[in-house]
């Protein structure tokens, strides 16, 4: 963990200097499009005596969580090539369904909710194609640690019912959908469409490279938009530029 | 930076400027220990849990009955009565008095010895443990709260004591025989038949053939060494055994079996399963809902391997009508009601049988 930490940053420290521009600017993103998967057909949890049918590893549009970020980002382009670091806040849901046997007929559902606060710092490199004066498609990859610093667990049934509470644990998904890891590491791959040197709008996945837990192995999946704007310091150096 | 007192104190101490710059590295340390004290706190993001069960509510429980004599116009009865509290797992109540005790039945009641006991565990027991699955749990347990509550019971029981799950009804979704079991070995892995446990919510119907399903469970038993118990946890009376209720008590006892019946349902469908729990020394509780049910499987493990609190109740009891004749049986509604907390407990069912 460590090393890889050290590589990052010596990668960032030694790239500047050849770099031909560097951007900072503010990102934006949503993350709708999820998946909770968990590797069995079924889950016994640990913190009380409930059993619960896997119901459900679908791909969802909301319905398995979402996830809000704001950060700032600092690119630096060189050529084709552009690496880039965006330290971001990140609130992160996520929503799983599973299914309680009640009767030969009636199963009930219940959906288990995290809610995490979160710090983050994806790095990754991109590669600029079909270029042109003012627009840039590119496609980046790179990884992205995070750190969550508050976690909420919560649940809910189909019907509301408050008695729910009294049945099902909140915490019957611990080591399971989540842990107490305070770093856990993404894999990260997009596609991006540059607007001159002022921003980009990005589609990118995310893989959580660690399931939280051992004996069931969870895959999360993410997928959403980020919109990024950079501030015009490009620019504005080219203009003292000419006026010298 | 002067209304530090570790600071404050340094800079009366020290005036030269060597030791108010110790003063200013003594104060570092202080605040990096501190730091570092928070980062170790804030390690955790959710306190850690441990294994918790459902909540259910305060429950008596019958754990024996006997008679002890008759005459023609009274007989006197023993029974052992315990009493446990719905949110925990160890605590017992021990603080009731015996004008809280109340029998019910045509005649009169007076309690003759009133006394708190200690009833000792055996050193080893082993347990079949059988599920009522015919009909359906539609009207006694809804969100199906047996199963959770059997699990618990399984995860209590700790080695050399043993148990052996199975499952029983007629002409229903499982297999023939009168009892569908697990596997054929008895155990202490209470993690392994966790899914065979809640896929039983799935397979209820058919009939209930309770008295045969106690009876090959005896057989299970019979090579089994410590004490022989059977847990049968029903929701409605016999329809379809072959074996009669006598003669099932008779096996149990030469098999020194004791049949322990948890009764999910109506007090009026129980009469013939007391028969069963007290004619062969088991213990008789009378669940009208899921939550006396959870209690009961709660602390069951405790009160039948473990040192358990009971109260030994002597009761003369005098019919209205008739005279006690040979064979005769009877069961005497016991309520009770706790003056402390204001709560009455769900009632109890003590059988007495005049012996012929």
């Amino acid at each position: 963990m460590r090393i890889r930490l050290l590589i990052i940053l010596f990668f960032i420290l030694t790239v500047p200097v050849s770099a031909q521009h560097v951007n900072v600017g503010m990102t934006f993103q949503y993350l709708i499009l999820k998946q909770v998967g968990v590797a069995s057909d079924e889950i016994i949890p640990q913190g009380s005596f409930n059993y619960y049918k896997v119901n459900d590893n679908r791909w969802k549009f909301f319905s398995a969580g979402q996830s809000f970020v704001i950060g700032t980002i600092v690119q630096l382009d060189y050529k084709k090539v552009y690496f880039a670091i965006e330290p971001s806040y990140e609130l992160n849901t996520y929503d799983y369904t599973v299914k309680y046997p009640i009767s030969p007929t009636k199963d009930e559902k219940v959906s288990f909710k995290t809610l995490y606060f979160q710090l983050e710092a994806p790095v990754y490199m991109g590669y600029q194609f079909a270029s042109s004066t003012i627009v840039r498609y590119s496609v980046f990859a790179g990884a992205e640690p995070v750190f969550p610093y508050h976690l909420q667990t919560s649940f809910n049934g189909a019907d509301k019912d408050p008695s729910l509470y009294s049945r099902y644990g909140v915490y019957d998904m611990r080591n399971i959908l989540y842990n107490n890891d305070r770093l856990y590491w993404n894999s990260l791959l997009g596609i991006g469409f540059h607007f001159a040197s002022l921003g980009k709008v990005d589609v990118r996945y995310k893989h959580r490279l660690s399931s939280p837990g051992v004996e069931y192995k969870a895959t999360f999946n993410t997928i959403g938009i980020a919109l990024t704007y950079f501030l015009p310091l490009n620019l504005l150096r080219k203009k003292i530029y000419y006026e010298e | 930076m002067k209304s530090n007192p570790i600071l404050s104190t340094a800079e009366k101490k020290y005036s030269d400027s060597t030791c108010y710059s110790i003063a200013i590295s003594l104060r570092s340390s202080y605040l990096l220990c501190v730091l570092c004290g928070l980062f170790v706190v804030s390690c955790t993001l959710l306190p850690e849990d441990f294994r918790h069960f459902i909540k259910g509510s305060d429950t008596g429980i019958t754990r024996r009955a006997a008679l002890v004599s008759n005459t023609p116009s009274e007989l006197i009865f023993e029974t052992d009565l315990s009493f446990v509290l719905g949110h925990s797992s160890n605590l017992q109540i021990g603080y009731l008095n015996s004008s809280e005790f109340s029998f019910t039945a045509t005649g009169t009641y007076s309690i003759v010895d009133f006394n708190d006991v200690e009833l000792s565990p055996p050193a080893r027991s082993s347990f079949v443990v059988l599920l009522d699955q015919s009909g359906s749990y539609e009207t006694t347990d809804v969100n199906n709260f047996r199963c959770k509550s059997l699990d618990k019971f399984f995860h209590d029981v700790t080695p050399p004591s043993e148990f052996l799950l199975g499952a029983f009804a007629k002409d229903g979704l499982l297999p023939s025989g009168p009892v569908e079991f697990y596997t054929n070995h008895f155990s202490t892995d209470a993690e392994i038949q966790v899914p065979y446990l809640f896929s039983l919510a799935k397979r209820t119907s058919g009939e209930s053939n309770l008295l045969d399903a106690l009876n090959q469970s005896i057989d299970k038993l019979s090579s089994e060494t410590g004490d022989r118990n059977i847990i049968a946890l029903v929701h409605g009376p016999d329809q379809a055994s072959v074996i009669s209720s006598n003669l099932l008590i008779l096996k149990a006892m030469s098999n020194q079996v004791k049949i322990n019946i948890i009764m999910l349902g109506k007090e009026e469908d129980s009469m013939a399963l007391a028969k069963v729990s007290a004619g062969t020394g088991g213990l008789f509780s009378l669940c009208p809902g899921t939550n006396e049910m959870i209690t009961t499987f709660n602390h069951l493990y405790a009160m039948l391997n473990e040192v358990t609190h009971a109260y030994r109740v002597k009761v003369k009891f005098t019919p209205a009508t008739g005279s006690i004749t040979p064979g005769m049986e009877t069961v005497h509604r016991l309520a009770v009601h706790d003056t402390l907390y204001n709560y009455d407990f769900s009632p109890m069912l003590v059988y007495t049988k005049i012996l012929n």
